[in-house]
C-alpha cells in the first residue's frame, strides 16, 4: 500500500466524514418522508344490516368500495378495486368492468380479459355486536369464505 | 432633480440604450440579463431553423408558469376538503381567476410539448455529442422534471380526473418489483391518494421541482455558452458577404423578444378562448369512464393497458436510460448541425422510429380509446 501521509490521511478523513454525513442525511430524509401516520380512509366500514343485501345481483356498497353478494351459503364481499392499477370496477352485464384499462371479470371476480394480473379480491365480512355487517377492505380472504347467517 | 434620476439610471444601466455597435457590445457584456449571451453570434445560429426557438420558448413558458403559479397559490388550499372549492372560487369569484388558471394549464401543456420537441431537435442535429454530453444529460433531466411538474400539478385541482390519473400513476410506481411499494408509499405519504398525497404533491409542485428546474436551467444555459454555443454545421455556407459574426444586440436579442411577444400573445388568446377543464370533485369510490390521463401520459397509459410494469414503467424507464447514456455511447462526430445528414441517417431513423412509436401510442390512447379503454373509431 502506498504511503498516505498526513495530508492524504486528513483528506481521506474529511471526505469520509462528508460521505458519512451525506449518507446519514439521505437516510434520515427518507425516514422522515415515510409517513408513520395515515389519515387515509379506514379499512373497516360498517355496511348496515344483512337484510339490505338480497340474493341475486351483487349490491355495491360505495362507501367501502365492495360488492356484497348473497348466495345459499351466506354473504361475501368482493373488493371493487381493480387488481391492475386500482381503479374502481363497475357492474357490467353479468360481471365487472374496469373503466381505466378495460379489464373484465366474471361474476365471481375472475379475470376474463384485459391487463388485470389476478382476480378481484374477496375481503373479510363479519357481523358486529349490533348485527351490522362490517367489511375490512384490507383483509383478503379465500373466494369460498362465506359469512353464514342465522 | 433630473440629475438625481439620471444617476440612479446610470448606476443600474452602465451603458445607455445601444445606439451603435460599440455600445451594443458593451451593453451585452455589462448587463446582468444580456450577458447570458455572447456579445457576438454566428449568423448560422440566428436562422430560425437552427433551433426553432424551442428551448427559449420552453424557458419563457417556465417563467410564465412560475408567475401564474404564484398567483394561483394565493387562492389555492392544498387539502381534499378545500382544493376543489378553491378551483371553483378561481372560476367564479376571483377577478381574472379563469384566465390565470387557463394560462397556467395551457402553458404547462405547451411546455411539455416544446421541451420534447426541443429534445428532438437537439438529437437530430447531433447536439448531444462531445463536448455537449453533460448538457444533453441536463436536458433529459429537465424533460423528466417537466413531466414531474405536470404529474404533480395534475392532482392539485382534486377533481375526478386528477384523482384517478394519480391513483393509476402511483399504482404503476408500486408495480415495480421490490422498490415500487416503498417508493409509492414515500410519494403518497399513505396507502391511498388522500390528504397526505395532496400536500406532498403540492410541495413538490410549488417548491421542490421548480427549484430543481431553475438550478438545472442555469447550468443548461451556462453550458450552452461554455460548450461553444449552438451546434452548427461545419458545412454551413459561410456568409458570402458581411461579417463572420454579428453583434447579439440587436440581431439575437430582438429575435428573442419577438419570440417572447408572440408566445405571450398566443398564450393569452388561447387562455381567453379555451377554458381549462374541471371535472366533478374527486370521489374515491367511483371511477369515471373512461379515466384518461393528460395527453402526454396517454402513450404510457396505452402501454400500461397491456402490462402495468412492462408497459407503464419498464419501457419509459428504459427509454430514459438510453437517452441518458446515449452521448457516451454514440461517439461519431460527423454531420452535426444538420437535420438529415448522410452520416446520421441510421441514428436519426432509429430516433424517429422510437418517437413515432410513442406518438402512435399517444394518438391511440387519445383518440381511439373509449369507455373501458376499448378500441373505438373516431372520436370519443
Amino acid at each position: 500500500m502506498a504511503e498516505v501521509g498526513r495530508r492524504g490521511f486528513l483528506r481521506y478523513l474529511g471526505v469520509g466524514a462528508g460521505v458519512l454525513l451525506f449518507g446519514e442525511s439521505a437516510w434520515a430524509t427518507l425516514r422522515f418522508a415515510r409517513a408513520p401516520v395515515s389519515y387515509g380512509p379506514p379499512s373497516r366500514h360498517a355496511l348496515g344490516p344483512p337484510g339490505d343485501y338480497p340474493a341475486g345481483a351483487p349490491t355495491y356498497a360505495d362507501e367501502a368500495g365492495v360488492f356484497v353478494m348473497r348466495d345459499e351459503r351466506g354473504l361475501r364481499a368482493l373488493s371493487a378495486t381493480c387488481t391492475h392499477l386500482g381503479c374502481t370496477v363497475r357492474k357490467d352485464g353479468d360481471g365487472f368492468l374496469c373503466p381505466c384499462h378495460g379489464s373484465r371479470y366474471d361474476n365471481a371476480g375472475r379475470v376474463l380479459a384485459g391487463p388485470a394480473p389476478r382476480s378481484l379480491r374477496f375481503v373479510r365480512l363479519v357481523l358486529d355486536r349490533r348485527g351490522r355487517l362490517v367489511v375490512d377492505v384490507d383483509a383478503e380472504v379465500d373466494a369460498d369464505t362465506h359469512l353464514k347467517l342465522g | 432633480m433630473r440629475d438625481f434620476f439620471r444617476r440612479i439610471r446610470d448606476s443600474v444601466f452602465r451603458v445607455g440604450w445601444p445606439e451603435d455597435e460599440r455600445r451594443a457590445l458593451m451593453a451585452m457584456r455589462s448587463s446582468f440579463l444580456l450577458h447570458i449571451h455572447a456579445a457576438k453570434v454566428r449568423p448560422a445560429s440566428l436562422r430560425a431553423t437552427a433551433t426553432w426557438g424551442l428551448g427559449l420558448l420552453s424557458l419563457f413558458l417556465f417563467g410564465s408558469l412560475v408567475i401564474t403559479g404564484v398567483y394561483l397559490m394565493f387562492y389555492y388550499v392544498p387539502h381534499p376538503d378545500a382544493a376543489w372549492r378553491s378551483m371553483k372560487d378561481l372560476a367564479f369569484v376571483v377577478p381574472f381567476g379563469v384566465v390565470t388558471r387557463n394560462l397556467h394549464r395551457w402553458g404547462a401543456h405547451a411546455m411539455v410539448a416544446l421541451v420534447l420537441l426541443h429534445m428532438g431537435r437537439v438529437f437530430l442535429t447531433g447536439g448531444y455529442k462531445a463536448p455537449r454530453e453533460a448538457n444533453w444529460v441536463a436536458g433529459v433531466l429537465l424533460a423528466i422534471l417537466t413531466l414531474g411538474l405536470s404529474f404533480t400539478g395534475y392532482l392539485l385541482p382534486w377533481d375526478q380526473l386528477a384523482y384517478w390519473a394519480v391513483t393509476v400513476g402511483s399504482k404503476m410506481v408500486a408495480s415495480v418489483p421490490g422498490l415500487g411499494p416503498p417508493a409509492a408509499l414515500l410519494l403518497l405519504g399513505d396507502h391511498t391518494v388522500g390528504e397526505a398525497a395532496l400536500l406532498r404533491f403540492y410541495v413538490l409542485h410549488c417548491v421542490v421541482l421548480p427549484l430543481a428546474v431553475a438550478g438545472l436551467v442555469a447550468f443548461h444555459l451556462y453550458r450552452v455558452r461554455k460548450d461553444g454555443g449552438l451546434v452548427t454545421s461545419e458545412h454551413a455556407p459561410a456568409p458570402a458577404e458581411g461579417p463572420r459574426l454579428l453583434p447579439a444586440w440587436p440581431h439575437l436579442i430582438y429575435r428573442e423578444l419577438a419570440l417572447l411577444g408572440g408566445l405571450v400573445v398566443a398564450l393569452l388568446l388561447l387562455s381567453m378562448v379555451v377554458d381549462a377543464p374541471l371535472e366533478p370533485q374527486a370521489d374515491p369510490t367511483r371511477t369515471p369512464n373512461p379515466a384518461k390521463a393528460p395527453w402526454y401520459f396517454l402513450g404510457i397509459q396505452e402501454l400500461a393497458h397491456y402490462s402495468a410494469f412492462w408497459g407503464g414503467v419498464f419501457i419509459p424507464a428504459a427509454t430514459i436510460g438510453v437517452l441518458l447514456v446515449l452521448p457516451y455511447v454514440d461517439r461519431h462526430d460527423q454531420g452535426l448541425g444538420r437535420y438529415w445528414p448522410k452520416e446520421r441517417r441510421t441514428a436519426n431513423s432509429v430516433f424517429l422510429l422510437i418517437a413515432a412509436f410513442f406518438v402512435t401510442e399517444t394518438v391511440i390512447g387519445t383518440f381511439f380509446r373509449g369507455p373501458a379503454w376499448a378500441l373505438m373509431w373516431w372520436p370519443g
